[in-house]
């Protein structure tokens, strides 16, 4: 073996998992269109949200429902479909890197392969959030009008909130992407992830609004923990909720993350480059 | 001391199979069939530090195999490889730090942004000094002239530009072994000898020891010394490039695009006339039968010549006479 030079120290991975991200940010900007896209379609999620959800408070002559005035439910959809549509898409690159073969470029490169695929994902987000949250937001008042409610001080918190959320969610979706090791699609368990978001994570709606019996079973699963907790505290903050959240998303992020590195190295393995 | 080492290495893989049409899909469904394909039969070899070997074989002969078990991607079903001291699919990202790797199908630079981004990003990854960085990206830029390339996005350069962006980013840590997976794959003859000269520029100053894959036979005498050819996951040749030449090499493919039309009873001596079209003809020449200086100069004496072209037998052809050879001797060794 060759004299070694100390390579992998704290410093020298902060820098390098920075310059992944700074590259996947200054690559999304060259995708400008891309990002305001998905500004348009948040908009226009936000315009059909809204009306729906007068039209429903209408009907119920209700001032709240499930703890949430028709003011807070708007602005929930602003948070919580900017997460939905800005978040990685991990589980799809990883699946293509695993078909294509180009896994064999990734692979042999000196970095953590899960960590490169989050940062890269984390440079792409920042571009994606900031446009989805500036066009959400801006219908959302249109709509819906000035959100008094929201603790802007509690901010910083929420953004922690929000990261871990993105956390959860790379977590399972990255496990999503490589069970391609073993199986030749996951089309299948992709669009079950989706639909269990958009039940039991609230992206269609809060969690306040099921059923109690479905929402003590949805509060304890990951899903929530990806979109409805961050959503809900950014329009209803609550430090003891906040607390409870961050418990949550800690538990999946060590339960998930531990599943996800044996998953990994079970599956790297059993490679077997297309191609090759 | 070899710094490459690979014995009996072998790798098998297990292929679902699946019978044609709508029947086959379910019958598979229910009662899946493997089939199992021994990409790499036992490998093994030894490379001396700074050399130049090219590993070469046919389509599934087992080079990308090799090289990606050779880079710590792909386990081994058996056998043993040290590269650098390291066992590459145990200590991958302890290794990926000494050695560089092109897979000439594989970009990695970022397509659309300029090559000096990717190349800042690669200097975070191999954890670079920016002093030693910029000094080595420099010395770089001028090996394989880059200058004007540099802040131009990947999606606007040519192939054989982009490749040579490609083969700079992957030396810029210093590595000692180069894995060149196709190098000059889809590029035109000249992108080709830039690159090829840029190759051998790097691995005259710096001792590079470069482990090249590639099909086409100008590579291997631009460029390599020995020579390694492969096919079904065995090595059948391992010599240096002069005995291949000697041996097999021997053949050249010749067209000509005369000034005049080609006469029906037109014929070369020495010399199998391929294909006679109404303005050219395609001959084979044996070089070990009559130079082909000779027959070129008959042929300008012939007619006017409009164009002239020389080419190598594809390395099919090359494989097809090496195992020809092995055959007839019976050789249960390699061809040496």
């Amino acid at each position: 073996m060759i004299a070694e030079t100390k390579y992998g120290t704290i410093s020298a991975n902060f820098r390098k998992y920075y310059a992944v991200v700074r590259i996947n940010t200054q690559n999304s900007l060259a995708y400008t269109w891309d990002a305001v896209s998905q500004g348009i379609l948040i908009a226009i999620f936000i315009l059909i949200f809204a009306r729906l959800w007068k039209v429903t408070f209408a009907a119920q002559g209700a001032e709240i429902i499930g703890d949430l005035t028709l003011r807070q439910t708007i602005w929930y959809f602003v948070w919580a479909e900017a997460i939905q549509l800005s978040k990685m898409n991990a589980s799809f690159k990883m699946q293509e890197e695993v078909q294509d073969g180009s896994l064999a470029y990734t692979l042999g490169r000196p970095y953590n392969y899960l960590l490169y695929h989050f940062f890269s994902g984390v440079g792409e987000v920042f571009v994606r959030m900031a446009s989805t949250l500036a066009f959400g937001m801006v219908i959302a008042w249109i709509e819906a009008g000035t959100p008094s409610f929201i603790r802007w001080e509690t901010l910083p918190l929420l953004l922690m909130v929000t990261v871990l959320a993105l956390v959860v969610d790379f977590c399972m979706s990255a496990m999503i992407g490589l069970t391609a090791f073993f199986f030749e699609d996951t089309m299948a368990f992709r669009l079950i992830y989706q639909k269990l978001l958009l039940v039991l994570g609230g992206v269609l709606l809060p969690l306040d609004f099921l059923p109690d019996s479905v929402q003590t079973v949805a509060r304890l699963l990951p899903f929530n923990a990806v979109i409805y907790a961050p959503a809900r505290l950014f329009v209803a903050w609550d430090t003891s909720q906040f607390l409870e959240i961050l418990a949550v998303q800690g538990f999946w992020i060590a339960a998930l993350g531990f599943l996800l590195a044996l998953f990994f190295r079970f599956g790297t393995q059993r490679v077997s480059i297309n191609g090759g | 001391m070899p710094i490459i080492t690979l014995q009996e290495l072998k790798k098998v893989f297990r292929l679902k199979q699946k019978a044609p049409g709508l029947r086959g899909s379910f019958r598979a469904l229910l009662r899946p069939e493997y089939q199992t394909v021994e990409a790499v039969k036992g490998i093994s070899l030894e490379m001396e530090q700074g050399e130049l070997l090219a590993f070469i074989g046919p389509n599934g002969a087992g080079k990308s195999t090799t090289i990606k078990m050779l880079t710590g991607i792909l386990y081994p079903s058996s056998g043993e490889a040290s590269v650098l001291g390291y066992i590459p699919w145990q200590q991958r990202r302890e290794l990926s730090y000494h050695i560089g790797s092109i897979f000439g199908q594989k970009p990695q630079l970022w397509y659309h942004l300029p090559p000096i981004d990717t190349f800042e990003l690669f200097a975070h990854l191999y954890e670079l000094e920016p002093s030693a960085f910029r000094q080595r990206r420099d010395f770089l830029v001028e090996a394989f002239s880059l200058e004007e390339l540099l802040h131009v996005p990947v999606r606007k350069l040519s192939l054989g530009q982009r490749m040579r962006c490609e083969v700079a980013a992957s030396l810029l840590h210093r590595p000692r072994i180069l894995f060149l997976d196709e190098p000059t794959i889809g590029l035109d003859v000249v992108a080709k000898q830039k690159l090829r000269e840029a190759i051998k520029l790097l691995h005259e100053q710096e001792k590079l020891t470069i482990f090249l894959t590639s099909h086409d036979v100008g590579d291997v005498e631009a460029l390599c010394r020995r020579v390694i050819v492969i096919n079904h996951g065995q090595v059948i040749f391992d010599d240096t490039t002069s005995a291949l030449k000697r041996r097999f090499l021997h053949k050249k493919i010749i067209s000509v695009r005369f000034g005049q039309p080609v006469p029906e009873d037109f014929s070369v001596k020495n010399a199998t006339l391929l294909k006679r079209g109404e303005w050219g003809v395609k001959i084979e020449l044996d070089t070990r039968v009559r130079p082909v200086d000779n027959l070129i100069q008959a042929i300008m004496n012939y007619a006017p010549v409009m164009d002239i072209n020389v080419e190598d037998p594809p390395m099919e052809d090359v494989i097809r006479e090496i195992y020809a050879v092995e055959e007839t001797i019976h050789l249960k060794e390699p061809v040496r």
